[in-house]
């Protein structure tokens, strides 16, 4: 899938397992992730798809809200909205990124096609993990990538 | 008046012959009346008929002048009238008029040219042309549209420096096979412009707006069908899988609307790469090996040469032969043939795709590459066309530099093929990409 030659050409993980029994998260040993997405339906969603993998899950519903929610809460991963109301995600992560403890905390930009259009901007992006387009993935997608940069992250 | 002359001289000549006769009773009254008579009228038989003859000759050679100067009066004055009436015409037309003459002198300049530009009539006349109406160029060049194939507009600078999009059509005039010089129609197309744009970011919003419930419609299905909320009965299982292909369908077709108003709002980035078309054939084959083993078609690949590698942008290219590859299966019944070829020509690389499937009617052909145009058999053939597919592929090839063409029969197959210069495709500086 396109997708994941993006996110591959990015991260560069050589040998990254792929499966999806990958023993990342146990409900003993929880990995925290923040979704910042207004549209509540989308982040519900990922939501029960990460919870019944094992993660344990935050929502915020704007690129503000979900700054704070990151500070606090210090996750293992952010899925990013980029258009979102009272701060867009693009300012978020650039402000998350001036925060020396969250320089390389893996953040995977959920987007509509049109709002990140090339992969060389991800640098303008500050290092994001992985563009995903939203309609044209699953929620399944979006658990893998989450555990590959996990995975790697460990 | 002839008439009344011939009359007078005809009593004249009456009352003389009558007066010489009486006379000659008088002063002869011993010779015969009858002697003289008859003599007499043969004289005056003559005279007369010299008197008419002459009348007739003066009258048709000479027109008398007060009966033809009314006749060049009314000429002239519907001469000037139309005058008149043509330098109104021109000066009020809708569009902007100049006209030079053979040394490129302006002639004519009219009122909308007058409030188009911002130049008077009176400073302009006799003014070279290319002192009047400058174009820049690199507005020009940067707004038209990438698509060679549309028309794109110059821009024309005003008076004041200010500039505004123009389109226009020039002709030379003249008489008989000399020309004397040439007249052009201008008009500002920003409103036209406006308009196009305005088009394109309505779809783009709309497309962008219907993605976010389509998404949600997607994840949810899959989720159902992933078990996240349960084991779903096999008739449940068939049903939201319906549901999940007809999302997916639809946001196909909201990808490839997005997809054209991006080629056609000039904003696609052309980024052309070292691309090896074999390997990248042999990729969409691959994934289109699916639909035809689905319909039970038989497929051969084949490089008849060794095909070099070219600068093209492989996301695009790919795009083309994943829709002609799609259509090729779709538009065949089943155990069709299909066959897809690339070979090496002087100055380009040539990919045909066949098949011998339905064919297109002939009264089909020329709308093919038109925008939402479907066959009026596809349709009830196929449920899955857009009417864009062909469309974008033509777009495509527009971009790369390349042309597109078929040779198709109804009821034998249709051969697709394309070419990409071996020279590549230059890039293009844009903001967008293409979604797959």
């Amino acid at each position: 899938m396109g997708i994941f030659d993006n996110f591959k050409a990015l991260f560069q993980p050589p040998n990254s397992p792929q499966q999806d029994n990958t023993p990342v998260a146990k409900p003993t040993n929880q990995k925290k992730i923040v979704i910042v997405e207004d549209e509540k339906i989308l982040a519900d969603a990922l939501g029960i798809k990460l919870e019944h993998e094992g993660f344990q899950i935050l929502k915020a519903e704007n690129g503000q809200t979900g700054l704070d929610m990151i500070k606090q809460n210090k996750p293992d991963a952010v899925l990013l909205d980029l258009m979102m109301p009272v701060m867009d995600g693009k300012t978020m992560l650039r402000k998350l990124r001036e925060i020396p403890e969250f320089k390389f905390t893996p953040v995977v930009v959920l987007t509509n096609a049109g709002e990140v259009d090339n992969i060389k901007e991800t640098k303008e992006y500050d290092n994001a993990a992985a563009f995903l387009i939203k309609s044209n993935i699953n929620p399944e997608d979006v658990v893998k990538v989450v555990k590959d940069l996990l995975t790697v992250h460990l | 008046m002839n008439e009344n002359k011939n009359l007078v001289m005809f009593v004249f000549a009456v009352i003389f012959v009558s007066v010489f006769f009486c006379g000659l009773t008088l002063i002869a009254p011993h010779l015969n009346f009858l002697t003289y008579a008859i003599p007499a009228a043969f004289f005056l038989i003559i005279i007369l008929n010299i008197v008419l003859y002459m009348q007739l000759i003066k009258g048709s050679m000479i027109p008398t002048v007060p009966d033809v100067q009314p006749v060049i009066d009314k000429d002239i004055s519907s001469f000037e009238t139309d005058k008149i009436k043509y330098e109104a015409i021109l000066a009020y037309i809708g569009e902007g008029l100049v006209v030079i003459d053979k040394a490129g002198k302006i002639i004519t300049f009219n009122k909308a040219a007058e409030s188009l530009l911002g130049w008077k009539e009176h400073e302009v006349l006799g003014r070279e042309l290319t002192e009047v109406i400058k174009i820049d160029y690199a507005s020009s060049i940067n707004e038209s549209k990438i698509t060679p194939s549309r028309q794109s507009a110059l821009y024309f600078m005003r008076k004041d420096g200010t500039k505004f999009p123009a389109a226009i059509t020039t002709t030379s005039y003249g008489v008989n096979s000399s020309i004397l010089g040439t007249a052009t129609l201008f008009r500002d197309v920003t409103m036209e412009q406006n308009v196009d744009k305005m088009k394109n970011e309505f779809i783009s919003l709309a497309s962008h707006q219907l993605r976010t419930p389509l998404a949600a419609i997607k994840w949810y299905t899959e989720m159902l069908l992933k078990g996240d909320a349960g084991k779903l009965l096999p008739e449940q299982t068939s049903y939201a899988e319906t549901i999940y292909s007809s999302t997916q369908r639809m946001i196909d077709l909201v990808n490839l609307l997005l997809n054209i108003s991006r080629i056609e709002s000039g904003r696609i980035n052309v980024e052309p790469l070292p691309t090896d078309l074999k390997k990248l054939v042999n990729e969409v084959v691959e994934e289109v090996k699916i639909r035809y083993e689905e319909k039970k078609h038989t497929y051969t690949v084949n490089f008849k040469e060794p095909i070099p590698i070219i600068n093209v942008d492989p996301r695009l290219i790919r795009q083309v032969y994943v829709n002609l590859l799609t259509n090729a299966a779709k538009y065949t019944p089943e155990k069709g043939q299909l066959k897809i070829e690339l070979s090496k020509g002087a100055t380009d690389i040539i990919s045909d795709i066949s098949d011998n499937g339905y064919g297109i009617p002939d009264t089909d052909q020329d709308k093919l590459f038109g925008k939402f145009f479907r066959g009026i058999k596809t349709v009830t053939r196929e449920n899955g066309g857009t009417g864009l597919g062909l469309y974008l592929v033509r777009d495509i090839i527009d971009v790369s530099h390349g042309k597109i063409w078929f040779k198709s029969k109804e009821g034998k197959g249709t051969t697709f093929s394309f070419s990409l210069p071996l020279s590549g495709t230059p890039a293009k500086k844009g903001v967008l990409t293409l979604e797959t």
